[in-house]
Parts: structure tokens; C-alpha cells; sequence
């Protein structure tokens, strides 16, 4: 998607502090120890490494006849995983392990692809597009394929290529789910119309609750055209589990969501499941997650979620990309050094329109000698940064802070920003992140913020941040949830690996 | 005369001595019944044993009670990607 690509207006939308740090910092650099702190261990970054020179060809040997049915099994049951068995396996394949030479070297050629797609992905490493910088690191699988063989593992080996995280299991559960739900003819969709809430009386109350019943086990499929209370509690449920207002009432907005065929719900399963190969096989015990799809922020602390909040992530045409990095520092009052194509399209017709409006915002024009003046707002209550930001290094200049404008939280389409991930609790995240650090406590966070200083707090320890992007997931009890596919990646991402266009069946 | 009323007297006396000794005897004490022969001595019956507490699993822990702002943080977890490992399956996998 062209769309996609690394645009000129893309670097530095939200802030070109780097290039700018000297200037609103100044001296500010801040009673902070001068040592580098240390960093916590990252995932190599796959997409920056210098591909390493091809390998040699490995030979890989026969498959006795046990093996051979071992692989077998395990490619036709590739779907479990998302996959397609076909691409591995030819219809009418023996499963008596008795193979020809010809059999054996078809066998292992789909082994071998098997194992690197269950593993890091279907997609092409030259084809992700800029935005999705999280990306697997290379895998050959040749060697190791060998090595299962001569060891007789073979089972075991295969057992252990797919992500072993919960959300990739539960995600995997879901997928037989739906599956299940779809070979029993899915669900009927329910008419539009006007509203539906606790005491109507409709006819397509049934309807509706036949739909409920399909993925909610605590529905009971048959009832009265009575709206009544446990309806309307399972109405909420399912509004919890699409991400809309649990308001337990339906109008055609749930409605579209209930009407969502199941078909669909299985894609963006098999979609989020190969998102989830791209994540490194381990993750650092702190860190901080962001699903720009849900627009939610968790920090992790001994591999526990101990802190959540709402985000706003971009909006579509300035989408958050996927990345990870390492938050290195804190700013406090933070000023906002426009982007010079925000500043273009927004801010300066404003002042044309207005005249005085930036000044009444707490904005100052730069002079750039040879170019168009810079616009840069101060720290403070208005600035669009608010009183905290959470620096971490991306060539995208994007990075979490604070906002002025909370109405946004409110909201359940969070998909608003610049392309920034805006915290709902950001106080929270920075006491948090700095704990440990004997110069910024409660007490002298709050004296800085009584006034506008602009303070970097360096971190003790660089925390990792991953920017995600999940449509599909399953909450505790198992139920999956799903939201809308705002940037529309999911879409792409079954295109780019070939499951929309070959037009199989997933 | 004198000493025929001092034989009489010792003779009252020994009665009433007599009869003191008889009272403390207890001879108007039903007799008891002779013992019956003792049965043979039996082994004692064991005692029924219990339901081994070790063969039933103890009862589950009670659910630990989240609160509000836990389940939410869990919920919010599970949207920004459940990356907690699942764990491993026990024992070693068989060989092929």
C-alpha cells in the first residue's frame, strides 16, 4: 500500500525535538547522572541488521517412515496455526509414511516452509511496509530441521516454532472457535431499525439474542421480544468485547458490529496471529505495550501488568506505526516544536483566519534563515504536549505524551492524533518509570510542575516500548474481542501474505 | 453377785462390739454374682479407615478477588498483547 511508505511528512509530524533539543533545553539537561544508563535488553533489531550471507546449502536426509508421518500430521493441521496446508503439502500426500525419493524431497521442502512461516511469518522481509517496523529476524530453518531429524525430535522441534505467548494461544483457541461457528452456518444478521433497549418490545429481539448466544455462553438463544435485563447485560458484554460504548443499547452502530460476518472475524484472527510471529521470542520483564488498534497503553513490571490507561494513537492517514525502542528519558513541561507540515496545513491558515490566534495559543515563530519560519509552542497548560513526554529513539519522531485535551479518553474510536500516542494517565506512567531515582520523587515532580521548566528526567533504566497494532485478542475469561481495523492493516497484511487474493477459504 | 454383774456387762459390751465390727463388714451387702469365665480373648476390630485425605485433591484455593482496577489492567493487558509465555508442557517430549 503506497500509502503506507515512509512520506515526507511523515518524520518529525509530531515533534522535531531531536533537531531542536539544544534550543528549549538549554541547560535544563538536568541533575540527572551523567553515566549512560543501562538498557535493558531489546530484541535485535531485525530490520536494521545487514543480512548475514546466504548459508550454505543443508542436505536434509530422508525421513524414516514415523517421521514422515510425523510431518504429515503436522502440516495438515497447518491451519491451526493460520496457515493454509496446501501451501506445504499436496493433496493425496501418503500419510503412511512410505515415501518415494521424489515424496521425501516434497516433504521436507514443505517442512522447511512450514517451519519459517509458523515461525517469523509469511510475509517477505523486502516488503513490509515502513510503518511496520516490527519485524522478525531471519530464520533459515534448514539446520535445525536436520538436527530434529538426526536427534529423533522431529515432533518436538515442530511443537516449538510457533510463538509461545499467551495472546498467540489464545488467539489459536479462537480460531477453532470461529471456525466451529462458521461450519455451523455462522449467524444471521439482524435488520437495522430503530433502537433496541432494556423494556422494548421488537421483533428482532430474538434475533439478536440467537446472535449473542452464538459467541457468549452465558446467552440463552431463545426468548421473548422483550428486551429485558439479562439481554441488555449481554448487550453490554458484547459492546465491551467490540470496543464500542457498553451502553446496552442497540442501535445500528452495535448492530453493524453484531452483523460483522464470521468470516471476517476468522481473517482478522489469522491477520493478528501473524502479527504475532513478528514478536521476539522473549520480552523484557519491564515494558511498556501500546495497541494503537485499541488505543491502549500497559506497562509491564516483572513480566506482570501493573498500569493501564487509555491512549489516542493516530488517525488514519497519520497512522502510530508499529516499532519498538526504549524510552530513555522524561520531559516535563514539555514545549511543542510544530512539525512544520502540521504548522502549514493547520496552524497557519488558523492565523490567517484569526489573527492573533498563535500568539493567544502560546505559540512563537522561529526564524529560519533561508526557509520558512518554525512554530514553536511553550510549555504550559496549553501546549499540545501537555506536562509530560516519554522520549524514546524511532526515525519517526513519535513518541507518548500528555495532552491538554482529555475529552479525547472519553471517546471509543481513539484514533485521533498526529501520528503521537497521547496518555491518559501520563503522572502515572512517569512516576512510575522514574521510580527508583532518588531526584525525581512525588514531591519534586510536583515542584516542577508548579511551574513551566522545561526538565529532561533521564530514566535510570531505558525501559523498552513496544507500539503494537492487535485487532483480535481474547480477555481472561477466553471470549474474543475484536475493534475495527482502523488503519485498515489487517486488510493489507492478509493481502501481502496472499490469503485475500488467492481467495482460499481460511 | 458384783462379779456376776461385771460378766454380764463384758458380755453387752462384747455384743455391741460385736455388732459395731458387723455394721462396718457390710454383711447386709447384696452378694455379688460370681464372675463369668472370661471369653476368649478376641483381636481387637480395626478401626474403619478413613477416606485418605492424600487420594482427594485438597479443595480449590478460593478465587482471588480482583479489584476493579485490576481487571482492568488485566483487560488492558490482554489488548496490548497477552506477552506472558505459556508454560512449558511437563516432562520431555517422546522421541520420534
Amino acid at each position: 500500500m503506497s500509502g503506507h511508505g515512509l512520506r515526507g511528512g511523515r518524520i518529525g509530524r509530531c515533534l522535531a525535538l531531536a533537531a531542536a533539543a539544544p534550543l528549549v533545553l538549554g541547560d535544563l539537561a538536568m541533575a540527572q547522572p551523567q553515566a549512560a544508563p543501562p538498557v535493558l535488553a531489546l530484541p535485535p533489531a531485525a530490520a536494521a541488521s545487514v543480512p548475514a550471507p546466504p548459508a550454505p546449502p543443508v542436505e536434509i536426509p530422508a525421513l524414516t517412515p514415523a517421521q514422515a508421518q510425523v510431518a504429515v500430521k503436522v502440516l495438515r493441521a497447518a491451519d491451526l496455526h493460520g496457515l493454509q496446508p496446501k501451501a506445504y503439502l499436496p493433496d493425496g500426500f501418503p500419510d503412511d509414511g512410505q515415501l518415494s525419493a521424489g515424496q521425501q524431497a516434497t516433504l521436507a521442502d514443505g517442512l522447511l516452509q512450514y517451519a519459517h512461516d509458523v515461525r517469523i511469518g509469511r510475509m517477505d522481509p523486502d516488503k513490509f511496509p515502513e510503518l511496520w517496523q516490527v519485524r522478525p529476524a531471519a530464520y533459515d530453518p534448514a539446520p535445525d530441521l536436520v538436527k530434529a531429524l538426526a536427534d529423533g525430535r522431529l515432533q518436538a522441534w515442530l511443537d516449538s516454532l510457533p510463538p509461545r505467548y499467551s495472546g498467540y494461544v489464545a488467539l489459536k483457541r479462537g480460531l477453532v472457535r470461529y471456525r466451529e461457528i462458521a461450519a455451523k452456518g455462522g449467524w444471521k444478521t439482524i435488520p437495522e431499525g430503530g433502537k433496541m433497549e432494556l423494556g422494548s418490545t421488537d421483533p428482532r429481539v430474538p434475533a439478536l439474542r440467537a446472535r449473542l448466544a452464538v459467541e457468549d455462553p452465558q446467552v440463552v438463544a431463545t426468548g421473548s421480544a422483550t428486551f429485558d435485563r439479562p439481554l441488555q447485560e449481554a448487550v453490554i458484554r458484547a459492546q465491551r468485547r467490540y470496543g464500542i460504548n457498553p451502553d446496552g443499547v442497540v442501535g445500528n452502530g452495535t448492530i453493524a458490529y453484531l452483523n460483522q460476518p464470521v468470516g471476517q472475524r476468522i481473517l482478522q484472527i489469522v491477520a493478528n496471529m501473524e502479527r504475532w510471529r513478528w514478536m521476539p521470542a522473549t520480552m523484557p520483564s519491564t515494558r511498556v505495550q501500546v495497541n494503537t488498534g485499541a488505543a491502549i497503553v500497559t506497562l509491564f513490571r516483572d513480566d506482570k501488568p501493573v498500569m493501564s490507561m487509555k491512549a489516542v494513537s493516530g488517525r488514519p492517514g497519520d497512522e502510530t506505526p508499529m516499532l519498538t525502542s526504549a524510552i530513555h528519558s522524561v520531559v516535563i513541561n514539555p514545549p511543542w516544536n510544530v512539525p512544520s507540515g502540521i504548522a502549514q496545513r493547520e496552524l497557519w491558515p488558523k492565523e490567517k483566519a484569526n489573527p492573533g490566534y498563535l500568539a493567544r495559543n502560546g505559540y512563537r515563530i522561529i526564524p529560519v534563515q533561508g526557509g520558512q519560519p518554525r512554530l514553536q509552542q511553550a510549555s504550559g497548560d496549553q501546549s499540545a504536549l501537555g506536562r509530560f513526554k516519554f522520549d524514546f529513539d524511532n526515525p519517526f519522531a513519535v513518541y507518548l505524551h500528555d495532552t491538554p485535551s482529555k475529552g479525547g479518553f472519553d471517546r471509543f474510536a481513539r484514533q485521533a492524533s498526529h501520528g503521537c500516542v497521547r496518555l491518559e494517565k501520563p503522572r502515572a506512567l512517569a512516576e512510575a518509570l522514574l521510580e527508583g531515582d532518588a531526584t525525581w520523587t512525588t514531591e519534586a515532580i510536583d515542584r516542577q510542575l508548579e511551574g513551566d521548566k522545561t526538565v529532561r528526567a533521564k530514566l535510570p533504566e531505558q525501559v523498552p516500548v513496544f507500539i503494537l497494532y492487535w485487532t483480535a485478542f481474547a480477555s481472561a475469561d477466553g471470549q474474543m474481542n475484536f475493534r475495527s481495523d482502523p488503519y485498515n492493516w489487517d486488510r493489507e497484511l492478509l493481502q501481502r501474505v496472499g490469503v485475500l487474493a488467492s481467495g482460499t477459504k481460511v | 453377785m458384783f462379779r456376776k454383774v461385771l460378766w454380764i456387762a463384758a458380755a453387752c459390751v462384747a455384743v455391741l462390739v460385736a455388732l459395731a465390727v458387723s455394721r462396718t463388714l457390710n454383711f447386709d451387702k447384696p452378694v455379688e454374682k460370681a464372675a463369668e469365665p472370661a471369653a476368649p480373648v478376641a483381636a481387637p476390630p480395626q478401626p474403619v479407615p478413613e477416606p485418605k485425605a492424600a487420594e482427594v485433591p485438597p479443595p480449590p484455593a478460593p478465587p482471588v478477588e480482583k479489584t476493579p482496577e485490576q481487571q482492568q489492567i488485566d483487560d488492558d493487558a490482554a489488548a496490548t498483547g497477552m506477552t506472558t509465555v505459556e508454560p512449558d508442557p511437563p516432562g520431555e517430549a517422546p522421541r520420534d
